[in-house]
C-alpha cells in the first residue's frame, strides 16, 4: 500500500469521510438504491448493437435498388410456346417415307377403304 | 417485415432475467455489490466536486448506467478506475454546463441591466467572524472542516486525494480513472495533503 497508508493523520480523514458516507439520510439511500437497480436493470437488458444499424441500413438500401432496376437489366423473356412435338412425330421425320404420304395420309386411308373394282 | 424484427431485437429493452447460477447470474451479483459497495463514496466525491446533493446523485444514477452499459464485461478488477473514470467524466460535464449557462445567464442579466437590481456588494466581503476550517474542527465539527476543506481544493488536487486515500486506488489505477500520468497523480496528491495538512493538521496533532 502507499506509504501515506500508515500516516494517522490521513487515517483520521478517512475515517471521518467513512463516516459523512454512513450516515447518508434515508432519502438519498432511496435515490441511490433506485439508480443501482436502473443501471442493473440495463445490465440486464440486451446490449444495444449500434454496429449492426449501418449493416441493416445497407441491406435495405441493396434490396431497394435491386427492386428498382430489376426490370431493366433483365430481358423480357419470350414466351416460349408449348411443345407440340410428339414421339410418333419424330417417328415419321426418321422414317423413309416422303412427308407428302403423311400429308395426304387421309386420301390414301379413304383410296384403301374403296372397293377394288377390277 | 424482417427488417422491424431486426430493429426491434437490435433495440429491445427487455430485461432478460439471467439464471442463477449461470455466469450471467454471477456477473450481475457481483456487479450490484460493487456498485452497493461504490455508491455512497461516489455520491460524496460527486458533492464534494458539483456542490449540490441533487445534482451529484444525478450525476452518481448518469454514471452507473453509463458504466454498467459500457463497462460491466470488463474484469472485475477494473471496474473502480473504469467507474471513477466515467464519474470524472460526468462531474466535467456538469462543470461545462454549469459555464455555458452561468456565460448566458450572465450575458443576459447585463443585457436586461439586473446587476445593479440584484448585486450586493457586501456579499463578496469575507465574514472575518465565519468559522475557518480549522475552527470548525475545534467546535468539534470535524465533518464541516473536512468538507470545506476538500472543496476549497483544485478539483484534480480533491479527486487525486479522495482516490488515493479514501477509495484506496493506486497509482496506476487513480492515473487511469483521472487521465492522467502517474507522476501528474503524485504532484496533484502531494499538493492536496500539503494543502489539506495546512488547514487541518493542528487539529488533528
Amino acid at each position: 500500500m502507499a506509504e501515506h497508508d500508515e500516516d494517522p493523520w490521513t487515517e483520521r480523514i478517512r475515517q471521518q469521510l467513512d463516516h459523512t458516507a454512513r450516515d447518508l439520510d434515508a432519502a438519498t439511500l432511496s435515490r441511490l438504491n433506485q439508480a443501482r437497480q436502473t443501471a442493473l436493470q440495463a445490465a440486464r437488458s440486451p446490449r444495444p448493437r449500434p454496429w449492426l444499424w449501418p449493416a441493416a441500413c445497407a441491406t435495405a438500401g441493396s434490396l431497394a435498388l435491386a427492386v428498382a432496376i430489376w426490370p431493366h437489366v433483365v430481358p423480357p423473356t419470350v414466351p416460349v410456346p408449348a411443345a407440340t412435338t410428339q414421339p410418333e412425330d419424330f417417328t415419321m421425320l426418321a422414317g423413309d417415307e416422303q412427308l407428302d404420304l403423311y400429308q395426304e395420309l387421309d386420301f390414301y386411308a379413304w383410296l384403301d377403304a374403296q372397293p377394288q373394282s377390277g | 417485415m424482417t427488417l422491424t424484427l431486426a430493429m426491434h431485437w437490435m433495440d429491445s429493452d427487455r430485461p432478460a432475467t439471467p439464471r442463477a447460477g449461470t455466469p450471467a447470474a454471477r456477473n450481475h451479483d457481483a456487479l450490484e455489490a460493487f456498485l452497493r459497495g461504490i455508491e455512497r463514496r461516489a455520491l460524496r466525491m460527486a458533492e464534494l466536486s458539483v456542490g449540490g446533493r441533487e445534482d451529484a446523485l444525478d450525476i452518481v444514477q448518469d454514471c452507473m448506467l453509463a458504466f454498467v452499459r459500457n463497462y460491466r464485461d470488463k474484469p472485475a478488477a477494473d471496474w473502480a478506475p473504469l467507474f471513477h473514470r466515467v464519474l470524472d467524466s460526468r462531474v466535467l460535464d456538469f462543470h461545462r454546463r454549469h459555464q455555458v449557462r452561468s456565460r448566458w445567464l450572465g450575458w443576459i442579466d447585463r443585457l436586461v441591466g439586473r446587476d445593479e437590481v440584484d448585486e450586493d456588494p457586501l456579499a463578496n466581503i469575507a465574514d472575518a467572524h465565519a468559522p475557518q476550517p480549522w475552527q470548525a474542527v475545534a467546535d468539534g465539527e470535524t465533518a464541516k472542516a473536512l468538507d470545506a476543506a476538500l472543496r476549497a481544493l483544485p478539483n484534480r488536487q480533491r479527486q487525486a486525494f479522495l482516490l488515493r486515500v479514501w477509495e484506496g486506488l493506486d497509482v496506476a489505477d487513480t492515473a487511469r480513472a483521472m487521465a492522467c500520468s502517474e507522476g501528474s497523480v503524485k504532484t496533484h496528491l502531494s499538493r492536496a495533503m500539503t494543502a489539506l495538512r495546512a488547514q487541518l493538521e493542528h487539529h488533528h496533532g
